[in-house]
């Protein structure tokens, strides 16, 4: 028997990011980053969540320099490339990794180096506001 | 029950065959990101239609660092609606941030200010999200079908 047809409507979420007395620091920004390329399913064991705390933290130290690095930028285009070289940089990590599949996968390398971007953009929008 | 629901807000689903919006990138409508205060009188979620449903309640956030309104998410943000398997999932270009504000809140309506402020997403925080003398920045997650702020799968 043939069920109704699920329309699929979907809304995401934001995540609210918060600093007292002043701007977001470089850390804050890489910290939210790898969060969201990370995200470890609920059931994940000890064992897949000990390997994703190690590759957080490769990654992390990736996106710090991603972040220093685009703030001595202020085109568009320089801005990209930086977040090009740091989503390319987080593939190449995952090598050696379970996640290695979902890494080759154009799509979602798309929508790391996209993630990365608007982060970046962001950080420069905030800091002509405030500079 | 009073307060703010993650939706997809049920009259945009009927206003997207009209036509009454254009995500378009750069040719687009604008739209805005409007934050709700703490412990609002109003519940904002599927049934959620319009701005106006949130200042009619006078339920906006307010302080320093805060305009009515909103943060404005102009059509040069826009990301154009893209497709993945039967799929489509579509955001903005750049995260909604407040700088040197002082206020709390736990919600958020996007809607668009090209046609007549209807609502096209109802966000919750989770929780409070209480700024002093700071910087709140919503960020947006990865573009993608199963993540993005909008999607129709």
């Amino acid at each position: 028997m043939i069920g109704p047809v699920q329309a699929g409507f979907q809304a995401g979420n934001y995540r609210a990011m918060v600093t007292d007395g002043g701007v977001h620091t470089i850390s804050d920004w890489a910290n939210i980053t790898i969060k969201m390329i990370c995200e470890p399913a609920p059931d994940a064991s000890e064992n897949v969540l000990k390997e994703i705390s190690s590759f957080k933290m490769l990654a992390f130290k990736i996106l710090v320099y991603a972040f220093n690095e685009a703030k001595s930028y202020k085109s568009p285009l320089a801005l990209k490339a930086v977040a090009h070289d740091a989503a390319q940089r987080i593939a190449d990590l995952s090598e050696m990794t379970r996640w290695r599949h979902l890494f080759d996968n154009p799509d979602m390398r798309q929508q790391i180096e996209d993630l990365i971007s608007r982060n970046i953009l962001t950080m420069r929008e905030i800091a002509l506001k405030t500079e | 029950m009073a307060g703010f629901t993650t939706a997809f807000p049920t009259s945009f689903k009927g206003e997207l065959p009209q036509g009454v919006h254009n995500f378009t990138a750069t040719t687009g409508h604008d739209f805005k990101v409007a934050l709700g205060k703490v412990s609002p009188t109003g519940t904002y979620g599927a049934a959620t239609t319009n701005y106006s449903n949130l200042t009619g309640n006078s339920d906006e956030t307010s302080g320093t660092g805060y305009s009515a309104g909103g943060y404005d998410l102009t059509a040069a943000q826009n990301l154009t609606p893209a497709t993945s398997g039967t799929g489509a999932y579509w955001q903005w270009g750049t995260n909604p941030n407040w700088t040197s504000a002082t206020f709390s809140t736990v919600g958020c309506l996007i809607y668009n200010s090209s046609a007549s402020n209807k609502c096209v997403y109802v966000g919750s925080f989770g929780g409070t999200q209480s700024v002093t003398s700071g910087t709140l920045t919503l960020v947006q997650p990865a573009n993608g079908v199963g993540t993005s702020l909008l999607q129709l799968n």
